[in-house]
């Protein structure tokens, strides 16, 4: 039997990469995504991949989602969001409760109620090397270094069940979420970055189809960095 | 000229007045409470409004404090816990705590080379006796910037042992 992976997030960017990569290696997917619109846009040119429009923190709606689906044997939480840069003491209460309850939240819920049903697998999460990081998104931050801390004490807990958690944490990559930035500061990111400017998505996408495959799933616990080194010298926390 | 910003009876708060009666500070400086409040549970077991309350509040409301001291306060030591190396039944914690680290990075990150420093001490529980050992470690933080955005796990070195290691069910098959 085909092996199935729920991927959120998955219209687009990393986890529509997450979703294809997947898909062409003979899984069934479900993409999950917010965006109905680019769902839909997508799954004109898809085949083994089932659109699924899903807020991730929603978590009546996840569970109704994951109850409805064939048994799953990998999720992937790719849904995920950024904002403006803004200095920690500029940065509303409003702005850091949500980028922890999308980021954060969503990963918490999508994990729950995956592994509430799961009877083996591997549950993927996407952290950032910014979860290391970053001077002017300590919201984005906060949110990436808690997903890696979910994402250790899941790997503990769950694997006397046969499910490995991991994290990726990619460097900068082609997405709608640097769309905005603007070309000086893309320019300037792009000189710092050993890759030299962003990675296409399908780059996060193999780290992820590894971590999901048998043999990847001898991983556990374990934050898989994918920026071309850019994080070396900074210790891991 | 030491700020403990923790509630009474806390074990920073406790960490604070020792190093608060040994020591006195040229500049102003400030211990912070960031020790996890969350209820141990099982993921499967663990609700949204243990999450919102165990964790998002919690990390909005350390975030704002951290704000607020900074820049006033020149170097600071956070209170944090060492659950977000992984543990079991820690599922919130864990989130908290480590996003308290990205917190305490992002701040350091914004003022270094400023003279400002921000540092955490993670414990591996809310145990009083740890009070001293981390006031002596929490008093060196605060003298100097040179030290900056680093996570020293105080625990005695627990944490080298696998501490989250549990024997293995004898009813597991091979490969799980």
């Amino acid at each position: 039997m085909r092996p199935h992976a729920l991927v959120t997030g998955g219209a687009q960017g990393i986890g529509r990469a997450v979703a294809e990569t997947l898909a062409a290696r003979g899984w069934h997917v479900t993409a999950a995504d917010l965006d109905a619109a680019a769902l839909v846009a997508a799954t004109r040119n898809w085949q083994g991949i089932a659109p699924a429009p899903l807020d991730v923190t929603d978590s009546a709606a996840v569970a109704a989602l994951v109850d409805r689906l064939p048994p799953l044997d990998v999720v992937v939480n790719c849904a995920g969001i950024a904002a403006e840069l803004l200095p920690l003491k500029d940065i509303p209460r409003g702005s850091f409760e949500r980028m922890l309850r999308v980021n954060l939240g969503g990963t918490f819920i999508l994990a729950r109620e995956a592994a509430r049903r799961m009877e083996r697998g591997a549950i993927i999460t996407i952290a950032s090397r910014g979860y290391l990081g970053g001077a002017g998104a300590a919201h984005y931050v906060a949110s990436k270094a808690a997903v890696v801390g979910l994402t250790r004490a899941l790997a503990v807990e769950l694997r006397w069940r046969g499910i490995s958690v991991n994290a990726v944490a990619p460097g900068m990559v082609e997405t709608r979420m640097i769309a905005d930035f603007t070309p000086d500061m893309r320019a300037r990111l792009s000189r710092l970055d050993p890759e030299g400017g962003p990675m296409p998505p399908a780059a996060i996408a193999e780290a992820v189809a590894y971590l999901a495959s048998t043999e990847g799933r001898r991983v556990n616990g374990q934050v898989l960095l994918v920026d071309g080194g850019k994080s070396l010298g900074v210790a891991p926390c | 000229m030491l700020s403990i910003i923790a509630s009474p009876g806390t074990l920073a708060e406790a960490i604070g007045q020792i190093v608060s009666a040994s020591h006195e500070f040229a500049v102003p400086v400030a211990i912070i409470d960031a020790l996890p409040m969350a209820r141990a549970a099982p993921l499967a077991a663990l609700t949204d409004a243990d999450f919102e309350a165990g964790c998002i509040t919690p990390l909005a409301d350390l975030a704002a404090v951290i704000a607020q001291a900074l820049p006033g306060h020149r170097h600071m030591v956070v209170i944090g816990s060492s659950a977000g190396l992984g543990d079991w039944d820690a599922a919130i914690s864990a989130a908290f705590a480590a996003g308290a680290t990205g917190l305490m990075r992002s701040a350091a990150l914004e003022y270094a080379g400023e003279g400002v420093s921000i540092n955490m001490i993670a414990l591996p529980s809310a145990d009083p006796a740890q009070a001293p050992g981390a006031a002596a470690l929490a008093a060196g933080l605060l003298v100097s910037g040179a030290v900056s955005g680093q996570v020293i796990v105080c625990d005695g070195g627990a944490n080298l042992k696998m501490r989250a290691a549990r024997p293995r069910p004898a009813a597991l098959p091979a490969g799980g």
